[in-house]
């Protein structure tokens, strides 16, 4: 028992920050696979849009949010004004204030640098993953390391991606019709968040909508079906405001 | 896309500067607020309205829903794509049987 006692005392010791982070990584692991084609598709986008290599890399780089930079790029393609652009893609990654707020408190006790570093790296499955561990009641100072590891192999495989993307995309006949892939990029990301009837009815009035917000002017169309959505998912959550 | 490079880069710097203030907005001042309850049910309905506006909006300028066609393949395939997306929640299932049902339906239907 003395022994047992001692080796269970070990194993608690043990984790060590670099652990972790693979640890991290590893839980990320199965969702790269599904990311990079993502990547590439965003990548080969802006490119069709009229970015420079340069520019849809450092739109990558600089903006970090895939489901927005594609709104962004389906907009511009549309000759959507600017303004119009930058506003909507800040409110397609609205979401992020929630996940800022759900991983404030684990983040409490580390340094700016490194607060500003794990705000810059905030992504869904970051911080669905972290969220998950981080239920386990994790050791304190172990907490920002399972984050930087899986938000990193997500980071990685998202620039790499896009960078894949930007460089194959021109090269891809036409007939392939590789354009089809942005809308089912957002079908693969759409129908696995239908969890429940409020939710439902949001994609269905933002969607429904669509087709008539596309008459406003100065494609202001997707950010009205967005309120649309949210006024409908609102009302059938637990019976309304 | 008209936009001169320097439009073009000040905007992805604002869309990236706006983006990096949403993700360090509580990371950043720790505590300092909770987020209203309110708030967090509004922005809960945000991420699949958007996600729905921007599949109609991809269908419709991708050609969808084109006339022409009794049975338009890129329709078919976006009703492919929904049932494998889910059955499999899987990204790379969803894209890559999309993409292969597009093909068949194109090939069959023109």
């Amino acid at each position: 028992m003395f022994i047992a006692a001692s080796i269970h005392t070990h194993e608690r010791d043990a984790p060590s920050s670099v652990s972790v982070f693979w640890r991290g990584a590893a839980a990320a692991a199965p969702l790269l696979l599904g990311i990079f084609p993502f990547a590439m598709i965003a990548g080969a986008a802006a490119v069709e849009a009229g970015f420079t290599a340069a520019g849809a890399a450092g739109f990558s780089l600089i903006v970090f949010a895939g489901a927005s930079q594609l709104a962004a790029l389906e907009l511009i393609s549309a000759n959507a004004p600017v303004w119009i652009v930058i506003l909507t893609v800040w409110v397609v990654n609205l979401r992020f204030v929630f996940y800022s707020a759900t991983l404030a408190p684990h983040f409490k006790h580390i340094s700016s640098g490194w607060k500003k570093l794990c705000s810059y790296l905030v992504t869904d499955q970051a911080f669905v993953l972290s969220n998950k561990y981080y239920g386990e009641n994790p050791p304190k100072r172990l907490k920002m390391w399972f984050y930087l590891g899986a938000a990193f192999a997500l980071w990685f495989t998202w620039q790499s991606g896009s960078i894949f993307g930007i460089w194959l995309g021109p090269r891809v006949p036409a007939s392939w019709s590789l354009d089809f892939a942005v809308p089912l990029s957002f079908i693969a990301l759409l129908f696995p968040a239908l969890k429940d009837r409020a939710a439902a009815g949001a994609a269905v009035a933002a969607g429904l909508s669509m087709p008539f917000t596309a008459m406003l002017p100065m494609n202001l169309g997707l950010l009205v079906s967005v309120m649309i959505g949210v006024f409908a998912g609102v009302r059938l959550d637990r019976g309304g405001f | 896309m008209s936009w001169d490079p320097v439009v073009l880069w000040s905007a992805i710097l604002l869309m990236g500067l706006g983006t990096f203030a949403l993700r360090w907005s509580f990371i950043g001042w720790v505590n300092r607020f909770e987020e209203p309850a309110w708030l967090r049910r509004l922005l809960k309905f945000v991420p699949v309205s958007v996600m729905a506006g921007l599949v109609v909006a991809g269908l419709l300028s991708s050609g969808a829903f084109d006339g022409g066609k009794p049975l338009n393949p890129r329709l078919l395939a976006a009703l492919v794509a929904a049932v494998v997306a889910i059955w499999a929640k899987s990204l790379l299932l969803t894209i890559s049987l999309g993409m292969v049902s597009l093909w068949i339906f194109q090939y069959f239907l023109g």
